[in-house]
C-alpha cells in the first residue's frame, strides 16, 4: 500500500498514509471506539452476543460472526480487506 | 438513566487512549468502572488526568524482579464484573530488521502478554455466568502494512486468542435465565449478570 518509511518519523508517516487513504480521510478518534465499546457493554447488544457465542454442534467457535469492525470506509472499496 | 447502569466493568489498558476514553464513557453511561494498567503513575492518579484521579482503580504493580499486575476485584465494588473490555495495545512502527529484541518486549508484546494475556485470565474466574468479553483488536491483524511486523503481528494473536476464548468459555453463556448461586455465596439468584 505504501513504501517503506525509514526514520523517526515512520510512525507519523504511517499514520499519515492510513489518514489518508480511506473514504472518511481521517483516523478514529478513541472516543469513536469507545462508543462501540459501550454499546457492546450494554444489553443493546444482547442478541449480537448470543449470536457471537460458538455453536457446540459444529463443534468449534464461530466467533467472526460477532466481530464488527469500524473504519473509515476502506473495506467498502478496497478487495484487498475481503475474506 | 445511562444504558450501563449498575453495570460493573472491567478494562484493561484503561490508563490511556482507547481503554482509557471507553472507561469514561462506561463511567458516563452509568456503569462501574475499574480499571488496570502498565502505567502505575497514571492509574495512582499521580501523572493521569482528572478521570483516573478519581477512579477506583483494582490493579497494583506488585513489587517483584519483574514487575507484574495484580488483578484484585474490589476496592470500588466492582466485585463482579459483568463486563470485560480487553484492551491492549501501543503501535511501535518499525522497520522489520530494525525491530529489538527491547522494542520487542517494551512494545505491544509486553502489553498483549500482561495486558490481555495475564489480566484477563486473572478475571475470568470473576466473572459472572453471562458475563460478556469485549476484546479490542485492530484490522492491522488483516493487514501487511509495511512497519507493522510487531504490531499486527501482536493484533493477529489477540484476534485468534478470541476465538479460542470464544470456544472456551462457551459453557458461560448468558441463557437468559438467573445465574446459578456460586458456592462462595456470592451468587445471587434474584439477579441477572450486570
Amino acid at each position: 500500500m505504501f513504501g517503506r518509511v525509514p526514520g523517526e518519523e515512520q510512525g507519523e508517516a504511517v499514520k499519515a498514509v492510513l489518514r489518508t487513504n480511506n473514504p472518511s480521510k481521517r483516523l478514529a478518534d478513541p472516543l469513536e471506539i469507545a462508543k462501540l465499546a459501550v454499546y457492546l457493554a450494554s444489553d443493546d447488544s444482547a442478541l449480537r452476543r448470543r449470536g457471537r457465542l460458538p455453536d457446540r454442534r459444529r463443534g468449534h467457535g464461530h466467533f467472526g460472526r460477532g466481530r464488527l469492525s469500524l473504519g473509515g470506509g476502506k473495506s467498502a472499496i478496497s478487495d484487498c480487506t475481503r475474506r | 438513566m445511562g444504558r450501563l447502569a449498575d453495570k460493573n466493568i472491567l478494562i484493561t489498558g484503561g490508563n490511556s487512549g482507547i481503554g482509557l476514553a471507553a472507561a469514561q464513557e462506561f463511567d458516563r453511561e452509568g456503569a462501574r468502572v475499574a480499571i488496570c494498567g502498565l502505567n502505575e503513575g497514571s492509574l495512582a492518579g499521580g501523572q493521569g488526568d482528572a478521570w483516573t484521579r478519581k477512579s477506583r482503580h483494582s490493579c497494583r504493580r506488585q513489587q517483584s524482579r519483574r514487575p507484574r499486575h495484580d488483578v484484585r476485584h474490589d476496592q470500588a465494588g466492582v466485585r463482579a464484573p459483568g463486563r470485560l473490555f480487553v484492551n491492549a495495545g501501543h503501535s511501535d512502527f518499525r522497520l522489520f530488521e530494525e525491530v529489538t529484541e527491547q522494542s520487542f518486549e517494551q512494545g505491544d508484546s509486553r502489553r498483549f502478554q500482561r495486558g490481555l494475556l495475564h489480566d484477563s485470565k486473572k478475571a475470568l474466574p470473576l466473572l459472572r455466568q453471562g458475563s460478556s468479553v469485549i476484546i479490542n483488536a485492530s484490522v492491522g491483524a488483516r493487514k501487511g502494512w509495511p512497519t507493522t511486523s510487531i504490531v499486527s503481528t501482536c493484533k493477529a494473536a489477540v484476534v485468534h486468542l478470541a476465538r479460542i476464548l470464544s470456544a472456551e468459555l462457551v459453557d458461560r453463556r448468558d441463557s437468559g435465565e438467573y445465574p446459578e448461586p456460586r458456592p462462595d455465596g456470592h451468587g445471587d439468584v434474584r439477579s441477572r449478570p450486570r
